[in-house]
């Protein structure tokens, strides 16, 4: 899905546990998630300290789609 | 080596030397030993091997009666019996591309002779072909042929060798290549474990499961701020609304829906629940933002840091669903996206 959304020029970052699945399909901008089961989550955290956890996840999900690929480079990839 | 390889070399009118375009109708005909860019071949080649037959076709010709042709062309490789067949390179050519697919598709389906041709990625041969026969990359201009010829002679002699041929991705070559030949008459295990032993000790071998090879995409990028940008937020995790209105299937989907997050600060675990039969659910029932993260979004919005949030969101259960139907949905949430003037994306998979 990440690929064809990217084939129509949208910049989409795909956020996933799984990210060597990820580039190895193509997607390119590929954030780790917190985990399969939860991606933009983390439960061991108190209640406003996991929305505050999410709200850095996400805005570094932001920051991703702001990036310019340096020529040549194929995937940005944040583990 | 002890004897040099006889290969056999196809190629069109216009590398032929026959014409261009005016002679884009002319039959096929045959040269012993090399002509145009075969020269260069046979340089690469040299003691490895030796171009001993040309056959040059005109596009036209091909291209419009290619099963007739096609099996002309088999007829004569047939009688000169090579060991190698090398096509083209035909780069971007439309129906030079397609010619050299289908020639290369033909020899290595039909008379299981070692066999392989080059072409851009975006001719339109290379899509037909790719997973039939070896295709090695190449540029889309016929400046770089010396390039693309040494990289597609050096893995034709590696092919006509028996050597281990790897993925797409390690030996550059488009798709997935040929359809794999497996001995059944050996069991499976025994099989495994010779690999296993020739692998080991550096001996070749063929696997029998070829990973798909994925084309690259170059990365898109925003055209304007963040801070004016309409974001749109995916997911594969299966999240749907109470009841899920839509009995979206937990697996082998065949579908992607979208459905309205307006009004909503953040989401309300009283009105998600999960298809996805793939995953333990547990922790996204208990807070639907931790897989689509609407509470921080509006909080970005609020803040300037994006522009808008779509007020939709895109979903599916991606567990046991095929690449090709993946590829659907993409391109189905792509033109929904395009038609909202959605900038960018967040898809979240679990």
């Amino acid at each position: 899905m990440t690929k064809e959304i990217q084939r129509a020029g949208i910049p989409i970052v795909h956020v996933t546990n799984l990210t060597k699945i990820s580039e190895g399909i193509g997607a390119n901008r590929i954030l780790r998630g917190n985990s399969v089961l939860h991606v933009f989550g983390n439960p061991a955290l108190p209640g406003a300290n996991e929305h505050a956890y999410r709200k850095e996840m996400v805005e570094k999900a932001l920051h991703m789609l702001e990036e310019v690929p340096e020529e040549g480079k194929h995937a940005l990839v944040e583990e | 080596m002890a004897e040099k390889l006889r290969v056999l070399h196809y190629i069109n009118q216009f590398y032929g030397g026959i014409g261009g375009e005016d002679q884009a109708n002319v039959g096929i005909s045959t040269q012993d030993g090399p002509v145009g860019p075969g020269l260069l071949m046979n340089g690469i080649l040299g003691d490895r091997g030796e171009v001993v037959k040309t056959i040059i076709c005109g596009d036209n010709t091909i291209a419009e009666n290619t099963a007739e042709i096609i099996a002309q062309i088999l007829d004569i490789i047939r009688e000169v019996n090579p060991d190698l067949v090398i096509a083209g390179p035909g780069f971007n050519a439309g129906r030079y591309g397609i010619a050299c697919g289908a020639v290369a598709a033909a020899v290595t389906e039909e008379l299981k002779i070692p066999c392989a041709t080059a072409l851009y990625s975006e001719n339109p041969g290379t899509d037909i072909y790719k997973n039939r026969c070896y295709i090695i990359q190449t540029d889309n201009n016929a400046r770089k042929l010396r390039d693309a010829m040494k990289r597609l002679v050096e893995f034709a002699l590696r092919l006509a060798q028996g050597d281990t041929i790897r993925d797409g991705k390690a030996e550059g070559y488009h798709g997935s290549g040929p359809a794999i030949q497996i001995d059944y008459e050996t069991p499976a295990c025994k099989r495994g474990i010779d690999m296993l032993l020739a692998k080991y000790y550096g001996k070749p071998f063929h696997t029998e499961v070829m990973m798909p090879n994925h084309e690259e995409i170059p990365i898109p990028v925003l055209d304007k701020p963040l801070s004016e940008c309409k974001i749109a937020l995916i997911t594969d995790g299966g999240l749907v609304p109470k009841g899920n209105p839509d009995k979206m299937v937990p697996t082998n989907s065949k579908t992607f829906n979208s459905y309205s997050i307006e009004g909503m600060e953040s989401l309300d675990a009283n009105d998600f629940e999960v298809s996805h039969q793939g995953y333990n659910n547990a922790f996204v029932l208990a807070d639907p933002n931790r897989l689509v993260p609407v509470d921080v979004m509006r909080e970005e919005v609020k803040e300037g840091k994006i522009g808008s949030l779509l007020e939709r969101y895109f979903t599916t259960a991606g567990v046991m669903t095929p690449m090709d139907m993946g590829k659907k949905f993409g391109e189905g949430i792509a033109k929904l996206l395009k038609d909202s003037e959605v900038d960018a994306a967040i898809l979240t998979s679990t």
